[in-house]
């Protein structure tokens, strides 16, 4: 039998990251072959006029290896995009702060000697004056050259002073050390040397190298050096946990010296209910904000306090919901946020070498809903550019359920998580073809910012790499070691600037860059990020469509979207959900798509559909 | 022959040793031992080269007789060392860095920068430091300009 082509048909799915095209031949007995497909940036906010020009990129790039003109398709199906944008803000919810200069806890390269020396602070040019039977430390401003330091200090030893400790400007903490007769231990590289307060008791610690400091990072050692009282050590806690796991500190007892883990008020959220409303304040932490979301269902609305970083965000997604949509702002609302617990490096208020401490924080995804995007106009406006008719398609999750479909090895009933940058979707297509679906707040846009603001970058750019790559370090001038530990060389030197450093392997090549943190630390916290937006969003979502809302009905879970794509966020969603006895993989669309192109696709099957329900 | 971990320093017989003390320091500051040895007078580039393949630790600083220095690798090619440094830019604080990062090199931990010094370009995998000169030009003229204003 003779199979004479009819049409060609494309599906076009416009995502807010990317738009997706697939093209396909369909012949008079209606059977459907797939011919190719494709995948560009979205060109403006989805759901907006600006996208057609993605559209006809999408639609040429796939075009082009048939050698097809865009006039020879006979039909263009747009997706029926999901009415959710979502997005991200961070509410710091502690934050350290030293008055009168206390302490100083920071880690120079190379610090001079090791032990502990406590005594009284002493500038350089009073050491003449001090007194024979009492410890000293030296505070040592830039300008003394560490041959002149050195021999002074031998000097005042000389002479009987107890010399047992000494806190410098300069990166001479070694050099000075090798020039004494007897060793004490020096932290150098201090930055703001003139602001420590002299004649006051303190106490140097240097550990050795590979080890951290002990006693200073101890509250009931460091109550011991100063005779401090109960009262007075529980003050001191922050500091000790400041100081932890480092390799020099010194810590300086000031009469009114204080220094304190402030709570800052981070505002409350309110979740309306149909019948009732809870209040939570946002610092009580992201279990206590999770619960309320659990609790209350279903959720109408959720308000944020206006005037807080999270009260902008909600009005931010929500004005540009009501801006896409053409509705008035009162009638968007906030339906869904996911909270997450992070850190956030914050430079200490007060403190003497720039050091940071770890601030509590709570990460907060809000995700807004309505009823439909003006897609129709996209299609009116893409038919004007190229004369091709453009119909608006199907609902999206059924569409992205029916392209999951054409994995090999799958079957309804069948659920499906949309792994994507704004929102974690779900869909349940149940054996008699119904389709249950669910959008959440939380995706891969949180993942960088949890990684931007736990490791400090302040650059969003850096944190999205660090999202999507592994990592190496680079050892030698011609190797890199992996994370995963193995080894690759390279035929020509690297440049030196790249020597030492943390790197991030791209498909471009490898991006040197600088980091604050261990390799093993960025790893985790890259990891932990992932699996406390992913994971958590996997079992919110899979709990939300599964049958009475346990997910270990649910046996098959396919995963689509940008997010499934990533070296380890399918690996890890799939152990967690293999507790439940769920198998789970990452879609395959057509069999060769791999998570990409569900919605195109199933655009064009869910057409066929139609069409023969009509005849 | 026994040989001592050590960073090699291979200078021009006549070059006295406190001219580039500060690269010593260096060394000293991030606990890297050196030796100090002595060559005839052969192109800087080649006692950078020398020092380096000498080294238990494949790391030579040469410094040839108009102070010039240059710091090598045993695994680099002769004619592209890590860095150089010319006579002009032999600032103390410079030569501590040179010191610093040689001593860098052997530990594994990212070098410090600072203006001046090259690193030579070979099929442009070496990044010259093009930015930072054009960065100091601009400086200086900006500069320059700020002193006209308050004039």
């Amino acid at each position: 039998m003779e199979q004479t082509v009819m049409a060609y048909i494309a599906g076009v799915d416009v995502g807010n990251n990317t738009t997706e095209a697939a093209i396909a031949e369909v012949t008079k007995q209606g059977k459907i072959s797939f011919l190719s497909s494709a995948t560009v940036r979205t060109v403006g906010i989805k759901g907006t006029i600006q996208n057609a020009m993605g559209v006809i990129f999408a639609l040429d790039t796939a075009l082009k290896p048939m050698a097809l003109q865009r006039k020879e398709l006979s039909l263009i199906l747009l997706n029926e995009a999901t009415p959710v944008i979502g997005d991200v803000a961070m509410e710091t919810i502690t934050e350290t702060v030293i008055t009168e200069s206390a302490m100083i806890g920071h880690n120079p390269g190379t610090p001079g000697g090791q032990g502990l020396g406590v005594g009284t602070t002493i500038a350089w040019d009073r050491a003449a004056l001090a007194a024979p039977n009492q410890k000293w430390i030296l505070v040592m401003p830039s300008s003394i050259d560490f041959r002149e330091a050195a021999a002074r200090i031998n000097g005042l030893m000389n002479e009987g002073k107890e010399i047992v400790g000494a806190i410098i400007r300069n990166d001479e903490g070694v050099l000075i050390h090798n020039r004494l007769i007897r060793p004490i231990p020096i932290v150098d590289e201090v930055e703001h040397i003139d602001r420590v307060p002299l004649g006051m008791p303190a106490a140097v610690e240097v550990a050795p190298p590979g080890r951290a400091i002990e006693k200073l990072s101890n509250p009931y050692d460091i109550a011991t050096i100063f005779n401090l009282d109960p009262d007075e050590t529980r003050q001191i806690v922050p500091i000790a946990r400041a100081l932890m796991g480092i390799r020099s500190a010194v810590v300086i007892k000031t009469p009114k010296g204080d220094i304190q883990e402030r709570r800052i008020p981070a505002g409350k959220l309110v979740f309306i209910g149909k019948n009732r409303k809870v209040q939570v304040q946002v610092e009580e932490g992201a279990e206590a904000i999770m619960a309320c979301v659990g609790e209350i269902s279903p959720l109408v609305e959720i308000q944020a306090e206006p005037g807080t970083n999270v009260g902008g965000m909600f009005e931010q997604v929500r004005r540009v919901m009501a801006e896409l949509t053409d509705q008035p702002i009162q009638h968007i609302t906030v339906r869904d946020v996911l909270a997450v617990d992070t850190f956030k490096p914050q430079r200490v208020l007060g403190a003497l070498a720039g050091e940071y401490a770890l601030g509590n924080a709570v990460g907060l995804a809000a995700m807004v809903e309505t009823h439909k995007l003006p897609m129709q106009r996209l299609a009116r406006k893409i038919e004007d550019e190229i004369l091709v008719s453009c119909v608006v398609g199907g609902v999206e999750a059924e569409m992205a359920i029916l392209g999951a479909l054409t994995t090999p090895g799958t079957r309804a009933p069948l659920a499906m998580l949309d792994l994507g940058g704004g929102s974690t979707d779900a869909a349940l297509i149940l054996e008699d073809g119904v389709v249950h679906s669910i959008h959440l707040a939380g995706a891969g846009e949180m993942v960088t910012m949890l990684i931007d603001a736990e490791l400090g970058l302040e650059d969003k750019e850096l944190a999205e790499n660090i999202k999507c790559y592994p990592l190496a370090r680079v050892e030698s001038l011609f190797h890199i070691r992996h994370e995963d530990g193995s080894v690759q060389y390279f035929e020509k030197a690297m440049d030196p600037k790249f020597f030492g450093k943390l790197a991030i392997v791209a498909d471009s090549g490898i991006l040197p860059f600088d980091a604050k943190a261990a390799m093993e630390k960025v790893v985790a916290v890259r990891q932990q990020a992932k699996r406390k937006v992913f994971v958590t969003n996997a079992l919110r979502a899979l709990t939300r469509v599964a049958p009475a809302g346990n997910i270990r009905l649910i046996q098959h879970v396919v995963l689509v979207g940008g997010s499934a794509l990533d070296f380890e966020i399918p690996k890890m969603v799939s152990d967690a959900l293999y507790e439940y006895g769920v198998v789970t993989g990452r879609a395959n669309v057509r069999g060769t798509e791999g998570p990409r192109n569900a919605v195109a696709t199933g655009l064009i099957l869910g057409q066929r559909k139609a069409e023969k329900v009509e005849a | 022959m026994n040989r001592r971990p050590a960073v090699w320093i291979l200078k021009e017989r006549t070059v006295l040793t406190d001219s580039f003390e500060p690269v010593l320091w260096g060394l000293e500051e991030e606990g890297i031992p050196f030796e100090v040895h002595e060559a005839g007078d052969v192109p800087v580039i080649e006692l950078g080269k020398q020092a380096a393949n000498g080294s238990p630790l494949n790391v030579g600083i040469g410094i040839s007789v108009h102070g010039e220095l240059i710091l090598h690798h045993r695994d680099l090619p002769m004619e592209t060392p890590l860095f150089s440094l010319i006579a002009e830019h032999r600032q103390s604080v410079r030569l501590r860095h040179l010191g610093m990062n040689a001593a860098r090199l052997v530990k594994g931990q990212a070098l410090v920068f600072d203006n001046g010094e090259t690193t030579p370009s070979s099929d442009g995998i070496y990044s010259t430091n093009t930015q930072d000169r054009s960065k100091e030009l601009i400086d200086s003229i900006l500069n320059e300009i700020l002193r006209s204003y308050t004039k």
